[in-house]
């Protein structure tokens, strides 16, 4: 509990001091450490300080302060002794209990990750809490936090993997939430993870959490390829520069991870010596406002939850969010004041010639172009201490071969012409491999199907249970679950080309074409993420800052082809254009990419309007996957699809088989054409004709609408359930033509019909899961019912054309 | 008859099934339909999921 919540009267035990610097200090300095014993003399609820007793003197404290410091009550103690074991041999002396417990709660240390994007945090968090998170080499992986606990030397760590920012400002959402959580959460060290290839960008970062005045530690990682280059480094040099301990790390395989976590146990037990605070010099003229401005600060009141060196700097860079948090605590503006007068004379006085400012404060009113001056002053200034700081202990090799082969990869991969080919060239190989490796193990899978199907059909007499197994469970299962070798191969490439950092390049050069169609560049990531689940996509797009264009990406996700469309494709695929296999796929793909883009140009003429903005992206150096990370991805996929397998598919096969069964019908020819299935589709085949679609592959669409790999099973099992030749199906097995589920298609659908569906599934509706989604995303049942709308209708459109147009010419 | 029993028995229990997933869903709790628990995406976990990330409706 928190010393604040001390009863008047009650005694407790000091666990810890959270919060950082001077501030943290002083509570120290005033007797509150580690294992001391307090007493509350008067906590009154209105009563603000609380007054204590700590070694026989007594203190008052702020409530606010008082918030900051985590206790174990005597009582407290006591009810846990009383109902845990492990207390067992323990004194029943309150006091020693009391002692005991908050020296065990000492030992949990509470570590946040923080570091630039792709610099090897989720690497780290997996390697120390035994994770499977995963890793892949372009920005924004990691968007969320992620705990994970563990133990090492006897301590318990609470380890946190935050997105990655390469600042500290607020001008992305990952960056407000970084900050959000270190002021806060409060974690006892900050754990910054720096890519020791690329020191001078990332160390940036490390200079505004100085700035935060909080307990660090840094882990130096991808210290392999460090080595490799070259560079040479003075480690301790750096260490002292900075005044916090620093780590060599390889979170690829995990050297230095023990060394980095016994040295955050000395840090946090305060026995580093290399641990001190320093401040990042911003030149004289700079460190003179700060210092003005923190005054200020100091004056009204500003300093209990968050360092005033850190608000001074970010109030003089503009920070919109701390500017809010500024205005609750001084409503009068007098802060704002001395800002905006601080950074006028700043502005002057580093524009010298009169004639300059006047001109400008003409063009400006001069004081945006004040506040910005000093803005992009403070960055200048840190840089310059970063470059000082180097140069004292970093020689660059500069004849490093370490990331020639990016430059010469990326020399084609990224060309302006060349880039979109090797792009279509990369697509054509996974859809290639994905089909026709696929082929094998699939045919495997079919033919135990299909002799299951016959083992319940040659055992079990006439009725509805047996028809239930053969051909509602049976063939409705085994007509997805045989895809399951396509989507593992698929999700293999997929994961390559995301950890090698190939996905980076193709975000990177569909940015150019993204922001003509009025998306955003950060767009292309959720997108890409589209290929594998629509709603996992939608979430993505969270990290896009810019409204309208959050919501234009959001609408047209659907039309990425995602995972579960493989089944179906791969169905009609196989039965009609099996030579043609990989083009169709990467023609269906690349139409629905296109689509999606044509949609949100339409969209950001008509229906979302607004303004987006530029966006940056980080193109990574290539690196080898490690065999570990993409297999374990794949195989968590197969997992996923073998679950769904047993549950959304399971369970439609049986509904979908029910309504064809029944009404029951002495002919068999009758009963299929009478079913409840019939009837649904025979309503709705009219509006579908025109697309070429006969009632069985109308339903198939409509049950879709759940999963989008059930009209693969339900097609199988309407045709199953109504063919007339279904029951023959068992004397197809010995031709060479393809699966039974192909012959099963083939004998009831015309080429061009199938083509005409494969547009249909790849454009209408998204399944159930993605609309719920986009209704929770936007805040609006609106936008979610008008996906559905533009869907349904762009497919029918589109297929209905695609389908007359043919139909005439042939 | 015995089939006839057992086949109404499977029914009911993929009819409720069917129903309480979509009830679920439209709730959002169903998560993506994915076959995961409650999470949208367990695999991609790394990515995205949770909703400690700042939630911004672009539309309120
Ligand atoms: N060579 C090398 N690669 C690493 C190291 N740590 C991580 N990586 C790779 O760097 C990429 C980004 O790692 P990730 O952990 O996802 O970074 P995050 O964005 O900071 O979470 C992945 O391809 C990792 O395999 C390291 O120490 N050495
Ligand atoms: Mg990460």
């Amino acid at each position: 509990m928190l010393l604040s919540e001390l009863q008047t009267g009650e005694r407790g035990v000091v666990v810890r001091v959270a919060g950082h610097g001077a501030f943290r200090k002083r509570i120290i300095e005033m007797g509150f450490i580690k294992g001391v014993t307090v007493e509350a003399i008067l906590n009154a609820p209105l009563n603000d300080p609380i007054k204590y007793r700590i070694m026989n003197f007594e203190v008052s404290l702020r409530r606010s302060d008082a918030e900051k410091v985590e206790i174990v009550s005597e009582k407290e103690a006591e009810l846990e002794i009383v109902s845990h074991d492990d207390y067992r041999g323990i004194d029943a002396d309150e006091q020693s209990a009391a002692q005991h417990i908050a020296a065990e709660r000492g030992k949990t240390i509470n570590v946040a990750l923080v570091g630039n994007p792709n610099c090897g945090k989720t690497s780290i968090f997996n390697i120390a809490a035994h994770a499977h998170e995963r890793v892949g080499n372009y920005s924004g992986v990691t968007v969320d936090e992620k705990v994970g606990t563990f133990e090492h030397n006897g301590y318990t760590f609470n380890l946190i993997d935050l997105p990655g920012t390469y600042s500290l400002s607020a001008y992305s959402p990952e960056e407000l939430y970084v900050r959000k959580h270190i002021i806060e959460k409060n974690p006892d060290i900050i754990l910054n993870v720096v890519d020791g290839s690329n020191l001078e960008r990332n160390l940036y970062l490390t200079t505004q959490l100085i700035d935060m005045d909080i307990t660090m530690v840094m882990a130096l990682n991808m210290f392999d390829e460090l080595k490799r280059s070259g560079d040479k480094l003075d480690i301790e040099q750096l260490s002292t520069l900075l005044g916090m301990p620093i780590v060599p790390t390889t979170g690829r395989n995990g050297d230095g991870i023990d060394k980095l976590f016994d040295t955050i146990i000395d840090v946090y037990e305060e026995r580093d010596v290399k641990t001190r605070h320093i401040h990042v010099n911003h030149g004289r003229e700079l460190e003179r406002s700060i210092k003005r401005l923190r005054t200020e600060l100091y004056e009204h009141g500003f300093s209990d939850s968050l360092s005033t060196r850190f608000l001074a700097i970010k109030l003089l860079e503009n920070d919109k969010q701390l500017e809010q948090y500024t205005t609750e605590r001084d409503p009068d503006g007098s802060v704002f004041k001395m800002r905006d007068q601080i950074a006028d004379e700043f502005f002057r006085s580093s524009h010298h010639s009169i004639d300059d400012t006047e001109h400008v404060q003409k063009e400006h009113g001069g004081d945006h172009r004040a506040h910005q001056d000093i803005e992009s002053a403070i960055t200048d200034a840190k840089y310059a201490f970063i470059r000082g700081a180097l140069a004292e202990c970093y020689e660059k090799n500069e004849k490093s071969t370490l990331h020639a082969h990016t430059d010469r990869i990326d020399a084609i991969v990224t060309h302006r012409w060349l880039g979109y080919p090797v792009f279509l060239i990369f697509m054509f190989i996974t859809f290639f491999c994905t089909f026709a490796i696929g082929q094998y193990p699939m045919d495997w899978i079919d033919a135990l199907f299909g002799w299951l199907g016959e083992l319940v059909n040659s055992n079990m007499t006439e009725g509805p249970l047996r028809s239930l197994l053969a051909d509602g469970i049976i063939a409705g299962v085994g007509s997805v679950i045989v895809f399951l070798p396509n989507i593992l191969i698929l999700y293999l490439f997929i994961s390559f080309m995301e950890d090698s950092g190939y996905m980076a390049r193709a975000a990177f050069i569909m940015d150019k074409l993204m922001h003509k169609m009025g998306l955003h560049g950060k767009s292309f990531i959720p997108m890409i993420m589209g290929f594998g689940c629509n709603v996992p996509a939608i979430m993505a797009t969270r990290t896009i800052e810019d409204r309208k264009s959050r919501l234009l990406t959001m609408l047209v996700i659907p039309m990425m082809s995602c995972s579960a469309r493989i089944p179906v494709y791969v169905i009609l695929v196989s039965a009609f254009f099996s030579k043609y296999a990989a083009l169709v796929l990467t023609g269906l793909y690349l139409l629905g990419m296109i689509m999606a883009v044509l949609m949100a140009k339409l969209f950001s003429r008509f229906v979302v309007k607004g303004d987006s903005l530029p966006f940056v992206m980080e193109l990574p150096p290539y690196r080898m996957p490690t065999a570990k990370a993409v297999l374990r991805h794949t195989w968590e996929k197969g997992k996923e699809y073998l679950k769904k397998m047993g549950t959304i598919i399971l369970a439609a096969s049986i509904i979908v088989w029910a309504l064809s069964y029944f009404p029951t019908n002495a002919d068999k020819k009758m009963q299929a054409e009478n079913s409840y299935m019939a009837k649904i589709g025979k309503t709705i085949e009219p509006v579908m004709a025109p697309c070429g679609f006969d009632w069985q592959q109308s339903v198939s669409l409509l049950s879709g609408v759940f999963a989008k790999e059930v009209v693969a099973s339900t097609m199988t099992v309407v045709y199953a359930t109504s063919s007339e030749e279904a029951e023959e199906l068992e004397d197809f097995e010995a031709e060479e033509n393809g699966s039974r589920i192909s012959q099963l298609i083939q004998q009831n659908m015309s080429p061009l019909s199938a083509a005409s569906m494969l547009l249909f599934i790849l454009l209408y509706m998204p399944c159930l899961s993605t609309i719920v989604a986009i209704k929770n995303e936007s805040g609006k049942w609106k936008w979610a019912l008008f996906t559905m709308a533009y869907t349904i209708g762009l497919a029918w459109v589109v297929s209905t054309v695609f389908f007359q147009l043919v139909s005439l010419i042939l | 008859m015995i089939q006839t029993i057992i086949v109404a028995i499977i029914l009911a229990a993929a009819a409720v099934f069917v129903v309480r997933g979509i009830m679920r869903t439209v709730k959002g709790k169903g998560g993506c339909g994915c076959g995961c628990d409650n999470c949208p995406m367990k695999g991609d976990k790394g990515r995205l999921c949770n909703d400690s990330f700042p939630q911004i409706n672009v539309d309120d």
